[in-house]
């Protein structure tokens, strides 16, 4: 029984910052149903739900570039390529989606390839690749688009996104699955302990036989696959593409990863902790803009909140 | 003997090289577009650059010395968005407003010093914060771009000495303000910091004033771009900040600055600058459609980057050979 209560107890110190986070999570979520009048039920609740899921399957991208001592700020440009290629290439027409969603997909994981190699093996720093290729990719959308707007998304992928009026939304299996998915990669494989090891030390980790340049390049893969996922779901939930949808997304995904307790410096970070992060960034988001309060007030209250959460933040030493 | 002369031949000549690259993609550039268009050899198309290039130039400054130092800067552009926001709105002598914006740069960096020194937080994180709030406060100013600029600063902004543009001065200023820097005492400690935080401390160099005194040099040339910008536009603009943060450090990184610290100089950054802002323009003289230009801008700032660090990753190797 004692050793029951002792193993109950280190899990709920292993992951403390992560229950608080969710606990933060929930108690928003209650105080803003309470508050404010028809916020986060029925119509609104799946409003939440798809915000997050998109957000959530960025910010997990993101997460894994991070334990890896990276960081990824290619991805408004991939997510606004991803969906005006999407687009482009559907012509809002409901024949061959899938087969362009695969094409698509292979387009933003090959962008993710292409940093990860310029990250792992010409030694470029993170933050210059990653943003040399959000410039290349919104290049490359301007080129694609060559003046026009965007274009109209595909009936059927919005139905399978939203769902149906009462069913649960495709985006929330989608982002379940990845979930899933990613507590394998992390918990059950070598390569989520790589990940961690090369995140903390990358050369004591090559000293020790990893490849982990090797890892770093999955990592990258990885992330842009991410992107592209959301991509299409954000396409999918608008119901078109347009020049500039996911320039307001880079930093948020950072910031959830943030406030799900991670490291910016790598080599710690939970993908659970970056869902609660992801959490309670779009309740934030809803409850300050239900408050009525105005965008530039709301961002510098996203600001502060930043801020104060990394002071918050138990972290280690420099 | 021959060894030691090797090893100090390679100490000689391994910084001039690096620092050589960016000149040359400039030059061949500049090569490219006056061959392109015969005209672009004038003084008045090389002032109008040297107009253009200037705000970033300041911005690109004050992101270098904190690059050197170690840490980055992420903040420069909501000072700039806040300078031109105060400038376009505050109805006061213009003398207070400029004043009162210096101080504010200065403040900013001083609360981000003390942030990341004091809570020990990394200066990405705190920096990304403090854009996003000034971002905000900016807007608050000046909701829209607008709101007008004082006549005086305008036109002094504006001016021309001896039929050269005021920026031209500015640049060479800056050019000879880096000398004074890097020869001074606040040079060498930013320097010190910057390739080893620990050793510096160890030679007994206040790493927390000497900080907080980067950060603060950054904001005041923040705000100082910010001025430069709304003089020349005449108009302020909440978001003229964002565009450029980025740029900043893509332009400080290309003329061979290192993100890890220690190594960069404020003349590379103004070489980075040019280098972007050319770009544009031998692509619009080669008739190829603006759509391109972004696609270009981010190509040339990977390869860039990927040669100097390539290049720096052989030196190191071969010295690792020598010794």
């Amino acid at each position: 029984m004692n050793k029951l209560i002792n193993a109950v107890k280190n899990t709920i110190l292993r992951y403390k910052t992560i229950l608080v986070a969710y606990l933060i999570g929930i108690i928003l979520y209650i105080t803003c149903v309470i508050v404010i009048p028809g916020f986060g039920i029925g119509s609104h609740f799946k409003v939440l739900v798809l915000e997050i899921c998109i957000l959530g399957i960025l910010s997990l991208g993101q997460t894994l570039v991070i334990i890896s001592g990276g960081i990824d700020l290619s991805i408004a440009g991939n997510l606004t390529c991803t969906a005006v290629l999407f687009t482009y290439l559907s012509g809002g027409k409901n024949g061959n989606v899938w087969f362009i969603i695969l094409i698509v997909l292979i387009v933003s994981s090959a962008a993710g390839l292409i940093n990860g190699l310029g990250i792992a093996y010409f030694k470029i720093p993170p933050l210059i690749m990653t943003l040399g290729m959000n410039s290349v990719l919104i290049g490359f959308v301007l080129v694609l688009l060559g003046g026009q707007t965007g274009g109209y998304s595909p009936p059927i992928l919005s139905q399978t996104i939203m769902g149906s009026n009462r069913g649960i939304p495709g985006a929330a299996i989608i982002f379940i699955i990845i979930t899933i998915f990613i507590t394998f990669l992390l918990s059950k494989t070598t390569i989520g302990r790589k990940l961690y090891f090369v995140g903390s030390n990358e050369n004591i980790a090559d000293f020790s036989g990893i490849k982990s340049k090797n890892i770093k390049v999955l990592t990258y893969i990885l992330g842009g696959l991410f992107t592209g996922i959301g991509g299409i779901i954000l396409v999918g939930r608008l119901g078109q593409s347009y020049l500039g949808m996911g320039d307001s997304y880079t930093f948020p995904t950072v910031i959830a990863v943030v406030l799900g307790g991670a490291s910016i410096m790598g080599g710690s970070g939970n993908f659970l902790g970056t869902i609660a992060g992801t959490i309670i960034f779009i309740m934030l988001k809803g409850f300050l803009s239900a408050l009525g309060l105005t965008l530039p007030i709301q961002q510098i209250i996203n600001g502060f909140i930043l801020v104060v959460a990394v002071i918050l933040m138990p972290r280690s030493k420099r | 003997m021959n060894i030691l002369n090797s090893v100090q031949a390679k100490k000689i000549l391994k910084p001039k090289w690096s620092n050589l690259m960016p000149v040359l993609i400039l030059i061949a550039l500049f090569i490219i577009m006056v061959i392109l268009q015969p005209k672009t050899f004038s003084l008045y198309y090389i002032g109008i650059k040297f107009d253009n290039a200037l705000p970033l130039m300041f911005l690109a400054a004050g992101q270098t010395l904190v690059l050197i130092s170690g840490g980055i800067d992420l903040s420069v552009g909501g000072v700039m968005s806040l300078t031109t926001s105060m400038l376009a709105t505050m109805q006061l002598n213009p003398i207070i407003v400029i004043l009162l914006t210096l101080m504010m740069g200065i403040a900013v960096g001083i609360i981000n010093g003390l942030i990341i020194e004091k809570l020990n937080i990394q200066p990405i994180i705190v920096t990304l914060g403090m854009w996003t709030i000034l971002g905000g406060v900016s807007f608050l100013f000046l909701d829209m771009d607008g709101g007008v600029i004082n006549d005086t600063l305008h036109s002094v902004m504006t001016s021309k000495i001896l039929n050269i543009p005021l920026s031209f001065y500015l640049t060479a200023g800056l050019v000879i303000l880096w000398y004074l820097i890097k020869n001074s005492r606040f040079g060498y400690t930013m320097f010190a910091i910057g390739s080893n935080e620990k050793a510096a401390y160890c030679t007994g160099i206040n790493i927390f004033a000497s900080k907080i005194k980067i950060y603060a040099v950054c904001g005041l040339f923040s705000a100082l771009a910010g001025i430069i910008y709304a003089g020349q536009i005449g108009s302020g603009s909440p978001s003229v900040g964002n565009n450029n943060i980025l740029l900043s450090v893509a332009a400080a990184v290309i003329g061979g600055t290192s993100l890890s610290g220690g190594r960069g100089s404020i003349t590379g950054a103004i070489i980075g600058v040019f280098i972007f802002k050319i770009i544009s323009d031998v692509l619009l003289f080669a008739g190829i459609p603006s759509f391109w230009v972004q696609l270009f801008q981010g190509i040339i700032l990977i390869v860039c980057v990927a040669l100097s660090s390539l290049y720096s990753s052989i030196k190191s190797r071969a010295g690792e050979q020598i010794d």
